[in-house]
């Protein structure tokens, strides 16, 4: 953000000072690989070494394996990874205790050949490095246990645990050749793994390996579109599997891992820069299986609006340092900078700016921690009445106040404002603005500054004239749009029993609702119509129905409207429920829309069952069932699928 | 005997509305395991449970459970209702006959308040500090005791939020 830039130099921003670090490091697993030139650097997260490439795919080397899979069985097995219903994790238990052999070949052109071993110690060295794990929960350390000689060939013996890392190098450069690496069958030929499955597998396995830096707990997924391996596999040939890579590359890495905490561990940091990503679909899942996310590098894309970033809203809760740098975003949206901090709460550097302090930090992450946390409005409604009223009110304010008093108000209805001169401001501004309250003050009905009975008295309306006149009196307002802008707003409503009932058929009232609003306004010049300040208001509005003749079938029978100074719209996003959120886009929409067919007594009908059969709080059972569009049966599945991640408050208690 | 003046309305709306917030946010703040009294008791057999409580968008199900949600789970709070406003929404609640008192017009109506304020949470000077906005339908306490003690205006509907 903009405005907080001037406070940065509190802590140098990190990205810089890993940056240099990491120029000083050598890299350590000895990849002969070039150097790619790659423009806006400068604040990325993590690691900034050149993205280690893969096996190279010039050379008669590469023969025996280009070509394995077809694109076809390589879809199908990415659909089958992807879907997490193939065995991922190294299978262990099922390996014998003995040797096996493998056959290294093609390395005897090396540059290290002038060695006097012929760059054989320094080979097997190499090997043995670049087999050992360690981007999953056991950590190991291959060993080769012998190796002979074999013609120009080198045979190696090694535990049988370790033969599929071994493997996995098979094209490999090392020492500006790449080399082959086969296993040997009984009768001494290289035998091939037919099994394609075991082969995307270990694909994937072994683009992840490449890519992380276990240094700085780094998953470099930057420039894969020209990363030679999967360029070799045709990963990105068709949308199709261009598509299903990433997930399954997500899978293959959750299985890597015998728990989420030795995972979030090893990955703390993933740079997806350079890989002109318009939006998100394609790598979305890096919030499901990397939720604790703290760095993330989305540098050089094509992000151009925030709706192309609006998957990950509200996810990666640990978010320390994001980098957008080089995206046109930075020039179409002048102030994404501070939608982003509002979307990742412990956000402390984005793009190498501090945003927050670690004392804000600290302080909201507290604030976590409070029960009745933010959830989605609290909507009853009837036949859209509330809805309609509402869409009507607001436009109507905002363009004829005296045709909005004929239409809604009548000789009994109330109406009075009250200034909070000191109400808190947005958390997210820079610096306070001036209040400018004189348009208002003189019919402020705040009754802690209001004591005189005679004020308290004249300063509330009654009836469409004066109401007329005292909405007439106040500044010209435009409110966000309803529709586009839902995020800006917080309403709500409940049945209100006991409304006057102006017909006389009920003398005790009937059922109305009230309506509680939270926004905000520009107050606009009544001649230039620009925008002259914003501040935020809540209105609290009780309607009824209204007698036959009138104008409309509902009538306000009481409106109190707070103004105050603008405090943004961060407390109208609903904390994020990442059980129900796995794949749904966040609901943008505060006002609940029930799907055709279905009513709110039904959809009551709906979150009581729920209630029943899962033993979940109203609430949970009512996210649930937004989350799935009002779908029974897919609630209780989705409910099925995430009760063992469900707090303990989110079931009423025994 | 005389109905009410708008006088009699505007004296006794107000006058409760400042009562009742100030001795509820006193009560958030100090004294949680009174909570409950500020309430209509829950009611099940009218058509729709009372009284209604929406705090954030949680429905909470009866005014014992925020109250044990308070006492148990809330950390330290200091509610401070910087702007409170009341309207009467409905003047006559029920009919009266004639012979009907003074006192008894009086407490026949329902209120709805409005509160514009902040609370600080955990700590008094440092915590964080986040605006709300706090709506209340008030009815006349019917438990009142014949004494005239008690809690003179309950809470039948409330819907709370965090505005910043």
């Amino acid at each position: 953000m903009p405005g907080r830039g001037s406070s940065a130099p509190k802590s140098a921003p990190r990205g810089p000072a890993a940056l240099r670090r990491d120029r000083l490091r050598k890299d350590r697993d000895g990849d002969l690989a070039m150097d790619v030139a790659v423009k806006g650097r400068a604040a990325r997260v993590g690691k900034s070494s050149p993205v280690p490439t893969g096996p190279r795919s010039e050379g008669s080397a590469r023969s025996s394996r280009g070509g394995l899979l077809s694109t076809g069985a390589q879809r199908a097995i990415l659909k089958h990874a992807g879907a997490g219903d193939i065995a991922m994790k190294e299978s262990r238990s099922s390996q014998s205790r003995g040797n096996l052999e493998l056959r290294i070949s093609n390395w005897t052109k090396n540059k290290a050949s002038s060695n006097p071993d012929g760059g054989l110690s320094s080979l097997l060295s190499w090997l043995e490095k670049k087999a050992s794990t360690r981007l999953s929960s056991r950590a190991r350390t291959v060993k080769i246990k012998k190796s002979r000689k074999d013609g120009d060939d080198v045979v190696i013996s090694v535990p049988a645990e370790d033969v599929g890392a071994l493997l996995r190098l098979d094209g490999y450069m090392w020492a500006g050749i790449n080399v082959s690496v086969k296993r040997l069958t009984g009768d001494g030929k290289t035998a091939e793994t037919n099994d394609a499955t075991e082969k995307t597998r270990n694909m994937l396995k072994g683009v992840l390996e490449r890519r992380y830096n276990a240094d700085a707990k780094l998953l470099d997924f930057s420039q894969l579109a020209s990363d030679p391996e999967l360029q070799q596999e045709a990963v990105f040939n068709s949308k199709s599997t261009a598509s299903k890579f990433f997930p399954a590359m997500m899978v293959v890495l959750d299985k890597a891992f015998d728990s989420v905490k030795d995972r979030d561990a090893a990955v703390q940091s993933v740079s997806l820069a350079n890989n002109e990503l318009a939006d998100l679909k394609v790598v979305s899942s890096l919030s499901e299986f990397l939720p604790q996310l703290k760095n993330l590098d989305l540098s050089n894309n094509k992000f151009e609006k925030l709706d192309q970033l609006v998957l990950w809203r509200k996810r990666f809760h640990h978010l320390d340092q994001l980098v957008l740098s080089g995206n046109p975003i930075e020039q179409a949206d002048p102030t994404f900078a501070t939608t982003i901090i509002q979307w990742f709460p412990k956000l402390r550097t984005l793009n190498g700016i501090q945003v927050r302090t670690d004392e804000e930090i600290a302080k909201r992450a507290e604030a976590g921690a409070i029960p009745f946390p933010l959830r989605s409005a609290s909507f009853q409604d009837e036949g859209g009445i509330v809805v309609e009223f509402v869409k009507n009110f607001i436009l109507g304010f905002d363009t004829d106040r005296s045709a909005l008093a004929k239409h809604y108000y009548d000789d009994k209805s109330d109406f009075s404002y009250a200034v909070n001169t000191s109400a808190p401001r947005d958390p997210a501004a820079s610096e306070a603005e001036k209040g400018d309250w004189g348009d208002y003050i003189k019919n402020s009905r705040n009754l802690k500054k209001t004591s005189h009975p005679g004020a308290r008295q004249h300063r509330l309306f009654r009836g469409t004239q004066a109401i007329s006149d005292v909405f007439n009196g106040l500044p010209k307002t435009k409110h966000p749009d309803l529709a586009a802008e839902a995020r800006k707003y917080m309403i709500e409503a409940h049945i209100q029993p006991g409304v006057p009932d102006l017909t006389g058929q009920s003398l005790s009232g009937v059922d109305g609702f009230m309506i509680t609003m939270h926004g905000e306004f520009d107050e606009v010049d009544a001649t230039t119509g620009q925008s002259k300040k914003k501040r935020s208001f809540d209105r609290t509005i009780v309607i009824g129905p209204s007698v036959p003749g009138s104008p409309s079938q509902v009538r306000v029978v009481n409106d109190i409207l707070t103004i105050r100074a603008y405090g943004g719209a961060q407390a109208f996003d609903p904390d994020n429920f990442e059980d129900w959120t796995t794949t749904a886009p966040p609901n943008t929409d505060n006002i609940p829309q029930f799907p055709a067919g279905v009513t709110l007594e039904m959809a009551e009908q709906m979150v009581i069952e729920l209630q029943k059969q899962t033993r979940m709080t109203i609430g949970y059972a009512k996210d649930c069932l937004e989350q799935v569009s009002w779908d029974f049966a897919r609630a209780v599945q989705a409910f099925e699928s995430v009760k063992g991640n469900l707090p303990a408050d989110a079931f009423v208690a025994a | 005997m005389a109905s009410l003046t708008e006088a009699d309305y505007t004296r006794i709306s107000t006058t409760a509305a400042e009562t009742f917030t100030d001795a509820y946010y006193t009560a958030l703040n100090a004294s949680r395991p009174t909570l409950s009294t500020f309430y209509l008791p829950l009611s099940t057999t009218s058509p729709r449970p009372l009284p209604h409580i929406s705090y954030n968008g949680t429905l909470v199900p009866s005014p014992t459970d925020l109250q044990t949600t308070f006492t148990k789970d809330m950390p330290y709070t200091h509610y401070e209702p910087q702007s409170v406003d009341v309207h009467v929404l409905n003047p006559m609640m029920a009919v009266l006959g004639e012979g009907a008192t003074k006192r008894e017009r009086e407490r026949n109506m329902s209120l709805v308040v409005q509160v514009s304020g902040y609370v600080r949470l955990f700590e008094r000077k440092e915590g964080v500090m986040r605006g709300f906005c706090d709506s209340f339908v008030l009815v006349p306490n019917e438990a009142i005791g014949k004494d005239g003690q008690g809690r003179q205006w309950v809470i039948q509907t409330q819907n709370f939020r965090f505005v910043t």
